[in-house]
């Protein structure tokens, strides 16, 4: 066990990037996540890496692109207005099966909302932002730790995959300082033959998503995609139940707001309340089957989301008997309350 | 007689330009058609070709080599 | 035949860096000639195993399947960002962005501007042909004043759409390029000068130099409306004139 020390959330996954062996970042400022390339930028020339402030968020996602298909691990990070922009180098990372790892910061919108932390992008990163049939995995960090652990996670992911893993966090767990334990590389190490180093001794590779001719080359290439997406919804679906086994109240929630459902939980049962909490570690792949077994001894399903509802299409989707949920949510970077949260579940009772 | 081109028919699409950039104009273009449907590049008197290249550098389909006959 | 009862060489054949195979361009379209000519650099200076095309969106967006080399894609404009990413992970790779001139001076113009103030060590080949070959012969930011395309029925007219931009100019204004060169393709001579310039583009890479941007006035037969040869002229009478030819640059240190 490493000693525990002090950090702010966007830090600790920058750090977090550096000991999983990012040595590439790309990216542009925005807030509330400009602590992540100022924290790169400092960082990144001592380990021998590159950090590069690119023109525009759009450049920035396609230098990850570029520096993906050099075989490097690479990442960029932004918030709500600036993921927005990077849609379209998803796309094309899909397409081009090309590993990096994208962090979107969520703050308070549409448009150019606010700086506070939001959840509203939740739509955006689980469905697909940019065109074409694609996924991309996203992690929902909840604690300071846990950005820097999924982080680490994050990039083995990548390129086991050869997928986009996209971290999702928001404004209030990017600015919050916590004490944790900085995680351990995981040495892990992953060949890639398809990267572009110059073609000696092998035939050329090529990266590229484009399908022209014949007419079925493009749906063979989704279907590989697929493929690749039922492995990891199969393997890779991550949750935490807290308190479920005899929950008659279930509160489903992901990053910050599950962490005011957990308190919100804790001071239920302290008052007798059988409820409990079902916290997303992975937003896609959803955790339906956990998401199923902790819900199956619930009369009601409390959603909790910092957004007016988006998660909520899953949960509805992954419960038997779907009428059971409901719904609380704030937006443009409000917080839920505690005590809203337990006088919705106390009025389940009457 | 220095050389010539050696011409792919098949391969070409009957752009012509090589019949502009020739100094002695010997490029011309064939009255029957090739594989593509299109008349081809042919060369007329190779007697007269001074193995310049221009023909195969200008042509943008790769359908031209320039061979030189050694001496002697 | 003669060449079997003589001896010979052959002074013009494929280069190795070209794949052997038919091409989708049109009839007398210059990225056919442009492709052979970086594939000629290539081999003359044995590279071809460090090199890495990336292609546009626009015509050329299958060069990578012409070279035989490693290739990449990238989005609409973003050449110069995939070619920036490449390039910082490799340095040792020869990197080459081939760009048209809706890529280069419409969607990626924020791209092209900043991997040029950067400095960034890699190759530009700019393809200003005055016109969006592959979507159908819509305007470019290149298209001449009064020139008819799809979606300038009447002619560009500059007082609505403004006039063409001159890509060298732009690119000159900044202080970290070394080679900034404007060349033509539309006859001999100029396709040799052409490929000097590239070969001195490629070359500065290989030095580690800088950037390097040879803008090359080429033609697009088919949405012009007119023959190979017509449009060759084309781009001598109205082009040129308009976009001189030259370098504009060519720092040595």
């Amino acid at each position: 066990m490493g000693k525990q020390i002090l950090m702010k959330g966007n830090e600790a996954l920058g750090e977090a990037a550096i000991i999983a062996g990012c040595r590439f970042y790309f990216g542009y400022p925005i807030t509330p996540q400009n602590e992540i390339p100022a924290y790169m930028s400092r960082r990144l020339p001592e380990v021998g890496g590159t950090f590069l402030q690119a023109e525009s968020e759009i450049a920035a996602v396609n230098m990850v692109f570029g520096a993906s298909a050099a075989g490097a691990r690479v990442m960029t990070s932004t918030s709500s207005p600036g993921m927005s922009l990077k849609q379209e180098g998803l796309s094309y990372l899909a397409g081009a099966k090309l590993p990096c790892v994208v962090v979107n910061i969520m703050r308070g919108g549409p448009g150019l909302g606010n700086i506070a932390g939001a959840q509203g992008d939740y739509f955006q990163a689980t469905r697909g932002g940019g065109n074409g049939d694609y996924r991309h995995i996203v992690l929902t960090p909840a604690s300071v730790q846990e950005m820097a652990e999924l982080t680490v996670l994050a990039f083995d992911l990548a390129d086991e995959y050869r997928i986009t893993v996209l971290i999702l966090g928001d404004g209030y767990l990017g600015q919050i300082s916590e004490a944790l334990t900085l995680p351990e590389p995981t040495g892990k190490v992953f060949e890639k033959p398809w990267a572009l180093t110059g073609a000696k001794g092998r035939e050329p590779n090529k990266i590229a998503s484009l399908k022209l001719v014949p007419d079925h080359v493009l749906e063979e290439m989704n279907l590989s995609l697929e493929r690749t997406y039922n492995e990891i919804s199969s393997r890779e679906c991550r949750s935490e139940s807290y308190l479920t086994e005899d929950a008659e109240y279930l509160l489903v929630a992901y990053g910050t707001s599950s962490r005011i459902c957990r308190a919100a939980v804790n001071e239920l049962r302290e008052e007798g309340v059988k409820a409990g909490l079902f916290r997303l570690i992975t937003a896609w792949p959803f955790p339906a089957a956990a998401l199923k077994r902790a819900s199956l001894k619930a009369k009601k399903i409390l959603t909790v989301e910092m957004s007016l509802g988006q998660m909520i299409e899953d949960v509805r989707l992954s419960v038997d008997n779907p009428e059971r949920v409901d719904f609380y949510g704030r937006s443009g970077g409000m917080l839920p309350e505690t005590e809203e949260i337990k006088r919705r579940i106390k009025a389940y009772g009457n | 007689m220095r050389g010539k081109p050696i011409i792919n028919i098949d391969k070409c699409k009957g752009c012509e330009l090589c019949n502009g950039v020739c100094p002695v104009n010997i490029m011309s273009m064939s009255k029957t058609f090739n594989k593509q449907g299109v008349p081809y590049s042919v060369c007329i008197d190779e007697e007269k070709c001074t193995v310049c290249r221009a023909c195969a550098i200008i042509c943008p389909d790769m359908v031209i080599e320039v061979i030189k006959y050694e001496q002697g | 035949m003669e060449t079997k009862t003589k001896n010979y060489k052959y002074v013009y054949n494929r280069p190795e860096s070209l794949v052997d195979k038919q091409t989708h361009y049109c009839p007398g379209c210059g990225h056919g000639i442009v492709h052979k000519l970086l594939a000629e650099i290539l081999d003359e200076f044995g590279v071809r195993e460090r090199a890495i095309v990336v292609a546009p969106v626009g015509c050329s967006v299958l060069i990578y399947d012409y070279m035989n080399i490693d290739g990449c894609e990238s989005a609409h404009g973003r050449a110069p960002a995939v070619a920036t990413g490449l390039k910082r992970v490799n340095p040792d790779s020869i990197v080459i962005s081939y760009q048209g001139d809706g890529d280069l001076l419409a969607i990626g113009t924020a791209e092209t501007i900043h991997a040029a103030n950067r400095g960034e060590n890699f190759t530009t080949i700019f393809i200003n042909n005055a016109i969006y070959g592959m979507t159908g012969g819509q305007m470019a930011p290149t298209t001449m004043v009064g020139q008819i395309t799809a979606t300038t029925p009447y002619g560009r007219d500059p007082m609505d759409v403004g006039f063409p931009i001159r890509g060298c100019e732009l690119i000159n204004s900044l202080e970290r390029p070394v080679f900034i060169e404007r060349c033509s393709i539309h006859d001999f001579k100029n396709t040799l000068k052409t490929k000097k310039a590239i070969k001195k583009g490629i070359k500065n890479q290989i030095e580690g130099k800088g950037y390097s941007f040879i803008e090359i006035l080429s033609t697009c037969p088919t949405n012009w409306g007119m023959k190979p040869q017509a449009a060759a002229d084309w781009v001598k009478d109205a082009m040129v004139p308009y976009y001189p030819l030259g370098n504009f640059r060519d720092r040595q240190e």
